[in-house]
């Protein structure tokens, strides 16, 4: 029952992270959009403005990005209720322009009047030499307008507009369209309604991104991540999931290496640490952990790097990636393994050591406990051997400890080690996070924050019933 | 006890001599070309990336009707037997294949596989949006019974050309083995949408864009002399040298660099890591690496083990750093500063270029002028670039009215009513401790001349959309680019900067936006030419950004190939070209 309690509350704990992870990723600086098209490289490179907006239409559709981004939305009462279908180039003057009026249709309309006078001064007839220079100050002054909300700024940039404008030949449209601007700012400064601004305003959207990357969209783009699709990759246009599946093998197996190094070395020595404590190999032992988990793992993985796998120094072990430069001569799985395991020496070594550090000083901190309980001294006095007394009788009750630092190692697997995998060149989800991090591959962020989530708490789960079966006495029924 | 310790010794042992355990390896005899990669490409897919590692693996992949000619930087033919004849309006390019080209399967190109690419790439059922709007300007493609392939332009564009060098040509009977193409022209592919295209053509669609094509050996299939053969994710790509190739039965000398095939195999493997890739080189594990960062060769150079066994040479590349200045400020929230020429001559004048090459750049950097790069052909070799001259500084900044009138050693001016100090923020990128210490620099050199330069790091993306947004005063970033003829409309052009584009600083007016239109509606090259020249002169005039360096890039080649020749853009080296030593 215990078991089926505890697996239960992953539910909503791991829906309250994948909202958490959805709304970080959906903060972040950057346009997806962007850089799909190319982003900045492409920009004016040839193509037109049209095929531009309907390139950035079409993408946003996509990838969900026209719809609401949550169940529940708070906006001010001011703001519309289809405010999120407005791309964010124009969104984010139009929002600012609103926190100061609160008044949307003068604000709207102001809005779009600067998008008539623009067109106005686009018009190649106004481009002609004689109006060369008033055009060019216009179009420079409605520009500053259309992108201020600061109303120092605009009054003074609208006076520039209208000076700029004012007796120019061929001008007379332009003029009328930036007088009516210039009435039509007054207004928008007039009929302000700003209490509007701060009366929340709650609306319900059934449909909306969240959902969408939860349910899907009815196959026609994502089928949810309920349903195993964890979305396409921004960058690569592949299967998030095939990416990570990918990917997972090589952080999994290092993880999972390192970790059963770390306890077979750790255990040893913080039992005999502890059982010879103040001894000298204690105190030597001791010291020695601390200087190694004082050392971050990046310096270290340089330093074995220079040390081990330099040509100047000992050429042990090679610089970098998982297998031999051509791939594997080796056919069989067995003569494969042996080709990457010299690969995997200086990575397993970083990953392990911090952790061997940490292992002997839990494990000898709960031994000093043991050791002085009756059951220790009642085995000892029934003649039985050192090692049984150590080990049988002790170590089962010192592991506590040990099983409250189990569960790190799934999101560990998962997460990969990001500096290291990128020092070794190991191609492993570390290498793959910080590929995605720096193009904002938010499909992929998303998809790792969740599965740790999700890994970490069956990882306490796990380790809340390892409890019991280590100390039948602990009883979390109650 | 003893035996296990044996045991354990004994596996030691085993495991170091597997490592190669102190043996200094001798030269490598194998007949392939192992290339570092600093990253791997998105996917090897002909239409659906343009990533940069890409196209140095794509080059020995596939072919082009035209290509560019490394050594001079001119468009030259590749499948086309010569440049193309061009109407009288400028507006038709008549292309004609070389005899005895052939796809893998024996059959001949034809010009329905050109028609087919390019109704490829402009298909909105493609995954390709980075690549459209560069041949949105096709309109058709037309076959005459000769076998001539007509391209019909939209209008007259200075780059039409190489718009036949950017899409490698496909196979039709491959790529579309069922025909679903034929019924289309180029024309009425343009104007297809996704609701209006038939079922049979958005499952060939749904085909040609599977995710996992870019990375399928039996997929990428090209006119070039390699074939892709494995990709091991994250470690290595390999290409593998075609048994039968059309062009071997082409005399060597008639050979183009695309078109030779010396190495049996090329691999391409992938480091990302600064430390580790210098250890690969002292261990020989590469044989080509032009993606080095220049501390680890300047760190190399020196070694006898180095020089022994590679060839290092640096080359001036298409890449150059700049301070940006708004030179179109809104005078409210960014001072009107840099809207006087005169300050931002000034500025210019104050900017110590050689301690910043010699600190921030190791002195591996080349001076750039102007918004043209020095290796290309229509370069003004005349212009000459701001030296630093502080007293000039002052005297500029005296003449525009910046005077220091309160002794805090920051010069000031009324404008508008209203006492301005000559102080701004200079934005940089978080992405590199080089960003930081030339801001650093720039700032200090800034107070000699009464100028206070606040420095703001921006992460990237904040960094490019406040620059986007015009919400800088100075800002220091970089711009990279390729050979052929420069079209300044995205840099340059007002219309960009009105549209919150690439021209960041505002430059320009009527004039110039005149020349640019002009050089993008030349047909003849010395038009083009002569207005460049012009608009070079024009910019490095009117100062809108203070032009710093060109980066110098080193290429490593392991010493066991032929003399290699190199090229100062792509890879710098061609694979295929390489040959072992006798």
């Amino acid at each position: 029952m215990f078991v089926v309690k505890r697996i239960l509350m992953i539910v909503p704990t791991l829906l309250v992270l994948s909202i958490l992870g959805f709304m970080i990723n959906h903060l972040s600086p950057g346009d997806p959009v962007e850089s799909i098209l190319g982003g900045y490289a492409a920009q004016a490179g040839g193509g037109s403005e049209t095929t531009r907006a309907e390139q950035r239409a079409t993408w946003r559709h996509k990838l969900g990005m026209d719809l609401p981004l949550f169940y529940l939305e708070i906006s001010p009462l001011s703001a519309p209720d289809t405010l999120y279908k407005i791309d964010k180039f124009e969104k984010e003057p139009l929002e600012r322009l609103l926190d100061q009026s609160g008044n949307w249709e003068a604000t709207v309309n102001y809005y779009r009047q600067i998008d008539v006078v623009k067109s106005h001064l686009l018009d190649k007839r106004l481009k002609m030499v004689e109006n060369s220079v008033a055009s060019d100050n216009s179009l420079q002054a409605i520009q500053i307008i259309k992108s201020s909300a600061d109303p120092q700024v605009i009054q003074f940039q609208l006076a520039e507009l209208l000076k700029s404008l004012s007796g120019k030949t061929n001008m007379s449209i332009a003029l009328e369209a930036a007088l009516e601007l210039k009435d039509l700012y007054k207004q928008y400064r007039l009929n302000t309604s700003k209490w509007k601004n701060y009366v929340p305003s709650v609306r319900f959207h059934g449909y909306n991104q969240y959902h969408r990357w939860l349910f899907g969209d009815g196959g026609e783009n994502t089928k949810g991540i309920i349903r195993g699709d964890f979305g396409t990759s921004y960058t690569t246009g592949r299967p998030v999931s095939e990416i990570i599946w990918e990917k997972l093998f090589w952080s999994v197996l290092l993880t999972m290496i390192s970790m059963v190094l770390a306890y077979a070395i750790s255990i040893p020595i913080g039992v005999y640490s502890a059982v010879s404590r103040g001894k000298w190999f204690d105190k030597v032992s001791g010291t020695l952990l601390y200087v190694l988990y004082a050392m971050p793992s990046f310096w270290v993985a340089v330093l074995l790097l220079m040390g081990f796998a330099n040509p100047k120094a000992l050429d042990w072990f090679p610089a970098s990636g998982v297998m031999p430069i051509g791939g594997h001569t080796a056919s069989s799985i067995w003569g494969k393994m042996w080709q990457t395991l010299p690969y995997l020496i200086l990575p397993i070594v970083c990953y392990t050591y911090g952790s061997i550090a940490f292992l002997s000083k839990s494990v000898r901190a709960s031994y000093l406990d043991v050791l002085n309980e009756d059951f220790m001294k009642t085995a000892k006095s029934k003649g039985l051997s050192p090692k049984t007394v150590l080990f049988k009788h002790g170590l089962r009750n010192a592991l506590l400890p040990l099983i409250t630092v189990f569960p790190n190692i799934f999101p560990a697997a998962i997460g990969g080690a990001v500096i290291l995998e990128s020092i070794f060149s190991i191609p492993g989800m570390g290498t793959e996070i910080l590929l995605a991090v720096r193009s904002q591959d938010y499909p992929i962020i998303q998809s790792v924050i969740l599965l740790s989530g999700l890994v970490t708490m069956i990882g306490y789960a796990l380790s809340d019933v390892l409890y019991m079966v280590v100390d039948p006495r602990i009883n979390l029924k109650k | 006890m003893r035996t296990r310790l044996f045991i354990l010794t004994g596996l030691i042992i085993s495991l170091l001599q597997a490592c190669g355990a102190g043996e200094e390896k001798p030269w490598s005899t194998k007949n392939e070309v192992i290339v570092h990669q600093i990253g791997e490409p998105k996917s090897l897919h002909p239409t659906n990336d343009n990533s940069g590692p890409k196209s140095d693996i794509e080059q020995y992949l596939q072919m082009y009707l035209l290509s560019t000619d490394l050594e001079t930087f001119e468009t030259i033919p590749m499948l086309a037997d010569s440049l193309p004849t061009v109407s009288e309006d400028g507006l038709n390019y008549t292309f004609h294949l070389r005899d005895g080209i052939k796809w893998d399967d024996e059959s001949p190109l034809a010009p329905e596989d050109v028609a087919f690419t390019f109704k490829v790439a402009k298909c909105v059922l493609v995954r390709n949006p980075m690549a459209k709007p560069y041949i949105e300007n096709l309109a058709d493609i037309s076959i005459d019974s000769e076998g001539g392939i007509t391209f019909h332009m939209k209008q007259i564009y200075i780059k039409n050309l190489e718009i036949a060098a950017m899409i490698p040509v496909m196979q039709r009977s491959f790529y579309d083995p069922d025909g679903v193409f034929k019924q289309y022209s180029v024309a009425q592919i343009d104007t297809l949408t996704e609701a209006s295209a038939s079922e049979q053509l958005q499952a060939w669609g749904k085909w040609f864009n599977a995710p996992d094509n870019g990375r399928n050996p039996e997929f990428v299939k090209g006119l070039g002399p390699y074939q892709f053969e494995r990709w091991e994710s994250g470690q290595e790509i390999h290409l593998t040298k075609k048994p039968q190739h059309w062009t071997s039965s082409l005399p060597a000398q008639e050979r183009s660099h695309f078109e030779k095939a010396y190495a049996d195999r090329i691999v391409f493997r992938i480091n990302a890591d600064q430390n580790s890739q210098l250890l690969s080189i002292r261990s020989q594990d590469y044989d080509v690496a032009g993606q080095l960062q220049i501390q680890s060769l300047l760190q190399l150079k020196d070694e006898p083990r180095f020089q022994h066994n590679y060839q290092l040479k640096f080359l001036t590349t298409f890449y150059q750093n700049y301070i940006g200045l708004n030179t179109k400020p809104d005078g409210v929230l960014h001072p009107k500063i840099f809207d006087d020429v005169l300050v931002r001559k000034a500025f210019s004048h104050a900017v110590p270029y050689h301690a910043l090459n010699l600190i921030t750049k190791n002195g591996m950097s080349e001076r750039s002028v102007g918004p043209v790069y020095p290796m290309k052909p229509h370069f003004d070799t005349t212009l000459v670039g701001y030296a630093y001259d502080i007293e000039m500084a002052n005297n500029l900044l005296d003449q525009a009215g910046w005077v220091d009138a309160d002794g805090d050693f920051i010069r000031e001016k009324t404008i508008e009513g209203r006492i301005q100090k000559l102080e701004f923020d200079l934005h940089y990128m978080t992405t590199q401790t080089t960003w930081k210490d030339m801001a650093e620099l720039v700032a200090e050199a800034g107070m000699d001349v009464g100028m206070k330069i606040n420095l703001k790091p921006l992460e990237f993306s904040k960094h490019y959309e406040k620059a986007m947004k015009h919400d800088f005063d100075a800002m220091l970033a970089a711009w990279g680019g390729g050979p052929g003829l420069d079209d300044h409309k995205q840099l340059w052009h007002t219309e960009s900067w009105k549209k919150n584009g690439a021209n960041f600083t505002g430059f320009g007016d009527s004039h110039t936006d005149g020349m640019i239109d002009s050089m993008r509606r030349a047909v003849h090259y010395d038009d083009y030419l002569a207005i460049s020249r012009r608009f070079q002169a024009k910019v490095l005039d009117d100062a809108p950004y203070v032009f710093l360096f060109s980066g110098l890039e080193g290429v490593v080649v392991h010493r066991r190939f032929e003399d290699p020749q190199l090229f100062p853009f792509g890879s710098k080296v061609l694979s295929n070209t390489l040959q072992l030593q006798p």
